[in-house]
């Protein structure tokens, strides 16, 4: 395929959206981290730029690859992937009470995050193979069998913010792969029952599936002004932040961020930095942004060449509102602490590297799409 | 594919319904909790006022002090016992000390240490906190609550933290230094600063700053401590000043003070407490999310400093009674009364009740209050060193013996129950009632004796037979003078703690001792032996020295005070202390001039008995010796007295205790005492021999 015909069928409302965010990520990060104490004021601003160029090199490479090519590999992805999470417990290092990184020279490698990337190549390869079954329960149960088994191992590390992303991005691909909303329905009860189980009936039992924190979190978000715990700190800080910056913000006033009352404010709590920084105009700026991606992702599945790219798009689309309800709906206190950042704005190399690659897959399919939209306008 | 844009549609307008509330519905409430957040207000203490002698001398002052303490947040986790024994090195503290007071400026309330034992360990612990020394009547400072173990510092006696500890330790198998930083760490506050030692020497603390490195977490801040430029002079009046506690903030005078205000605990820094501490000021500083300053934000208010308090005091005076106090200790040592160790004297104005001095023996540094150990404080309360803390001037209760023939005198006469022509016969001893008293020139006798005569050479005979008259005219005729003349109930005294001492009468008999007893009734004894001043009298020096003051001005109570007047930085009078108007006591001239006769006798005649000491002196004297039987120890002498005889100026009463003879140990002191009120340089002249 000749450069000038790709670069004529890439969607640049998209890429402009993607790079929309991630450049205001980078701004939002440095402001956020400017006046931490004992390290340089661009620390994280450099760090996060060398991961977004990471990232866009990753993005661009998968949009030049035929996402076609991945199909046949949707054994050896999958496998790789259950792997490479395997791997993580014999070689990482536990860091602040979890084990998510491999150290791969260069760079860390966080195998849960490739992860999602993985699985939505490796999965929607399954899927799409598998049209033929459509209505049967088969592959619904194969899908979310193969989710689960990363999922779970995720959530021991623990992470249990990306175990949800897998299992929701299962839920997507089956969406997309058009399964019967009876199985749909059916799984959805049987995570109600689980999670019912898992914060309920086994606690009384005596039975620790969860750990206390993990708890807190989850729940604090039904009551965080009456809630001393950690959790319950974070989110009032996060409030007052967001609360705070009314309509225009408070610019350089924006103390609690400067002075660290708002926790984890360049990772899972950026939202909150923007909020209070740039208030309501520039919050819903950023909803606007997401909203495009979106909209965006959702087109791209209904462009698609094929259902493998179909199911692809729609799965990314599913994770993608997934996180940014969870991330944004945390900090404004209606949804539990989980620990899953925002995509593209948050700081964090494994999750923006992820988001990028997932918008290459995007890309490609865009490119595909379009293709195939030009020849059969040749034909016709 | 419209399904997920459904779901994306409403997610995105949740997303900014809620924003919208947040942001611009409710921003202003979240404006100023944001404000709260960040804003503190610090209280900067007021520097507490001055206090002076009459001429403008300070007594009393402020110095700086540095304050070493740890900032627990800043000191790593496992590192606060050796952070805490490095410094402690530094300050030449034993460790063990360093440790323990840091743990006790932590915080109160019982504290865990160790949670979820099992019932083995538990009982060890109930054996261990049984074998602990503790406080009378209070708890074991170790208790257990369910199946946790912890401490309540308040109720651990000094020195028992690390034994208690290591002996905690070893039962639920943990270091004891991770016990003591636990206790620690949940006992304050993180962003505190923990008080380690106040008042560290300058070099030691930049040799901590030198090495802040290794001493992660410490902080210096600088306060300011009582100051005494005068050393021990008139250690006992100032009171000390620290912290309010709980229970006075459940009294009138400090109920309007918050917890951590600093307050007069004692002596004219109490009474005048609310004159001299000032309005504390308040700065606001921004702070992180730890607590920690970043910097000052406008807004707050100064500190206002407090007044200065001018006392009556007379620094020039005081010294002089101080240092008679300390000459009558050695001449009684002199005259082989070795075991003379306390002393007390008092210098009025005779018309106004202004103390110009006021001295107790042995004195101490007052500074003590300020950096002192418990140790310095166990000698400060130790009979050894006979209770230095002690205000003997008002505090301390002694027979009066001939020091109350004056009021005996004055009773005597305005009841009638004798003429100034009145005499009785004194062949050395009385016999009333089957039993026999002697008079102090026993074998020899006085002879015949009228009233001004028995005063001047202090005849017991004579008021025995004055203290029998009354018996017989039953009543209370004689306790009812001593209590008008300020006898038997508190002078008051412009600072707390005064002794009431006690008028005997038949009626506090029956409601002191059991009924059917000996002392329950009252007899012919008690009437005698009050006439001269003993039996169950008690009275205080400063009583003594009022009802003299009386003598002298007229029958005039006066309130005896230290507090003259209250001025700002700038010397403008503030506050007039007005002492409260004396009550005048109806005594017939013809009675006072007697009276004052006799006292003049006793100082000027040959047979006087402290003309020794006051015959020739340039200054006319007046008073009365006193040799007070005091239980099985050895006499104590008095001196109380009056100047100019004439036109009275001053009263000074001087008292030793087991000093021996009045005329010999008290009189001259008194004398050093009126050397310095009259800038005369008359020396001492020794006296020796019985006087009374």
């Amino acid at each position: 395929m000749q450069v000038r015909h790709y670069l004529r069928h890439l969607d640049y409302v998209l890429f402009a959206i993607v790079v929309a965010l991630v450049s205001y990520g980078v701004v939002i990060i440095y402001l956020a981290t400017k006046n931490d104490p004992l390290l340089t004021s661009t620390y994280y601003l450099r760090l996060q730029l060398q991961y977004a160029a990471i990232g866009f090199v990753a993005l661009v490479l998968l949009t030049l690859v035929d996402y076609e090519r991945f199909r046949r590999w949707q054994w050896p992805l999958y496998a790789f992937t259950v792997v490479s999470i395997a791997a993580v417990f014999l070689l990482a290092e536990v860091t602040r009470g979890s084990r998510r990184w491999i150290d791969i020279g260069f760079v860390n490698f966080q195998p849960s995050q490739l992860a999602i990337v993985l699985l939505t190549l490796g999965l929607g390869a399954f899927l799409a193979n598998n049209l033929d079954s459509l209505g049967s329960p088969r592959p619904t149960l194969v899908t979310m069998a193969a989710v689960l088994l990363p999922a779970i191992m995720v959530f021991r590390e623990p992470d249990l913010g990306t175990a949800t992303v897998l299992v929701m991005l299962g839920l997507g691909l089956l969406f997309f792969f058009g399964t019967r909303w009876t199985h749909l329905a059916a799984i959805g009860l049987t995570l109600v029952v689980v999670v019912a189980v898992v914060l309920g009936v086994l606690p009384a039992c005596g039975v620790k599936v969860v750990e206390p924190y993990q708890l807190d979190r989850l729940t604090v978000f039904l009551d965080p002004s009456h809630d001393t715990s950690a959790a319950g700190y974070n989110v009032r800080q996060s409030l007052i932040a967001i609360g705070s910056g009314g309509l225009a913000g408070r610019g350089d006033l924006a103390t609690q961020t400067q002075l660290q009352f708002l926790p984890e404010h360049h990772t899972d709590f950026i939202f909150a930095v923007a909020g209070e920084r740039w208030g309501f105009l520039g919050t819903a700026g950023l909803i606007a942004l997401q909203a495009l991606l979106i909209w965006r992702a959702l087109r791209i599945a209904a462009l698609a060449r094929d259902m493998y790219g179909s199911i692809m798009a729609g799965g990314i689309a599913t994770i993608f509102l997934y996180q940014i309800l969870v991330n944004v709906g945390m900090t404004l206190g209606i949804m539990p602490v989980t620990g899953i950042p925002l995509p593209f704005v948050s700081y964090g190399g494994a999750a923006l590297i992820t988001s990028l690659m997932l918008v290459g897959v995007l890309e490609s399919i865009h490119v595909r799409a379009s293709d195939a939209l030009a020849a059969r306008e040749r034909v016709g | 594919m419209a399904v997920l844009g459904g779901v994306a549609l409403v997610v995105f307008s949740i997303i900014l319904f809620r924003l919208w509330f947040l942001q611009v519905l409710s921003a202003q409430q979240y404006v100023s909790a944001a404000e709260n957040n960040r804003l503190r207000s610090i209280r900067v203490p007021a520097l507490r006022g001055l206090i002076l002698d009459r001429r403008g001398t300070t007594l009393v002052g402020n110095r700086p002090a540095l304050t070493v303490g740890l900032r627990l947040m800043d000191v790593p986790n496992g590192r606060l016992a050796s952070t805490v024994d490095g410094l402690a090195r530094l300050l030449h503290t034993p460790v063990t000390q360093a440790r323990e007071s840091l743990a006790r400026n932590a915080g109160y309330g019982l504290i865990p240490v160790a949670e979820n034992l099992s019932e083995a360990a538990l009982s060890r612990v109930r054996t261990l906190a049984a074998s602990m020394r503790h406080f009378k009547e209070a708890k074991a400072a170790l208790q257990i609550r369910e199946d946790d173990v912890g401490f309540n510092m308040a109720l651990l006696p000094e020195g028992e933290l690390a034994p208690a500890l290591q002996a905690l330790a070893r039962i639920v198998k943990a270091k004891p230094d991770e016990l003591y930083e636990t206790l620690v760490r949940r006992a304050g506050y993180q962003y505190d600063l923990v008080v380690l030692e106040e008042d560290v020497a300058l070099n030691l603390v930049s040799q901590i700053l030198e090495r802040k490195q290794s001493f992660p977490g410490v902080e210096i801040r600088k306060d300011h401590l009582r100051d005494y430029p005068q050393g021990t002079i008139a250690a006992h009046l100032f009171g000390n000043v620290g912290e309010v506690t709980a229970e006075e903030l459940k009294t009138k005078q400090f109920s309007h003070l918050e917890q951590g205000d600093r307050v007069g605990h004692a002596g004219v820094e109490y009474t005048y407490d609310e004159w001299l501490r000032g309005q504390d000021g308040e700065s606001r500083v921004e702070v992180d999310a730890f607590g920690r300053p970043k910097r000052a934000v406008s807004g707050g208010s100064l500190a206002q400093p407090g007044n200065n308090l001018v006392l009556s005091l007379d620094l020039k005076i005081q010294r002089a009674a101080e240092r008679a106090l300390q000459r009558a200790i050695e001449t009684a040592h002199q005259q082989h009364y070795w075991r003379a160790n306390g002393a007390a004297a008092v210098v009025m104005e005779a018309k106004t009740g202004a103390l110009v001095a006021m001295a107790s023996y042995p004195a101490y540094d007052p500074s003590v209050w300020q950096t002192g150990t418990s140790k310095d404080f166990q000698r400060l309360a130790s009979a050894g060193a006979n209770y230095p803390l002690l205000n003997r001037a008002i505090q301390g209760s002694y027979p009066a013996a001939s020091t109350f023939k004056a009021i005996d005198a004055i009773a005597a006469l305005e009841q009638g129950v004798v003429t100034p022509l009145s005499t009785f016969m004194c062949d050395g001893s009385f016999e009333a009632y089957k039993q026999k008293w002697t008079c102090w020139v026993s074998p020899a006798g006085h002879g015949h004796m009228n009233i001004t005569h028995a005063l001047a050479q202090s005849c017991d005979v004579y008021f025995y037979n004055v203290g029998l008259s009354f018996y017989h005219r039953k009543g209370t005729e004689l306790a009812d003078w001593a209590h008008r003349l300020g006898l038997g109930k508190a002078t008051g005294i412009d600072i707390p703690g005064e002794a009431i001492g006690r008028v005997p009468t038949p009626a506090w008999k029956r409601s002191y001792y059991k009924k059917g007893t000996w002392d329950y009734d009252w007899h012919p004894g008690d009437s005698i032996n009050l006439s001269i001043g003993q039996g169950n009298l008690e009275v205080t020096p400063l009583q003594i020295a009022v009802a003299y003051a009386a003598i002298a001005n007229g029958g005039k109570i006066v309130t005896p005070h230290l507090g003259l007047k209250v001025v700002d930085a700038d010397g403008r009078s503030v506050l007039k202390v007005a002492a409260a108007e004396p009550r005048s006591v109806d005594i017939s001239p013809g009675t006072l001039d007697v009276v004052r006769q006799g006292l003049r006798m006793a100082a000027s005649s040959s047979a006087g008995t402290s003309a020794a000491v006051f015959s020739g002196y340039p200054v006319a004297v007046a008073g009365k010796t006193g040799t007070a039987e005091w239980g099985a120890r050895d006499d104590c002498a008095w001196y109380a007295s009056y100047a100019p005889a004439d036109n009275p100026k001053y009263v000074v009463v001087v008292f030793v205790e087991q000093g021996g003879h009045g005329g010999s140990t008290a009189a001259p002191a008194a004398r050093l005492i009126y050397d310095a009120l009259f800038g005369l340089k008359s020396g001492t002249n020794v006296v020796t021999g019985r006087t009374d």
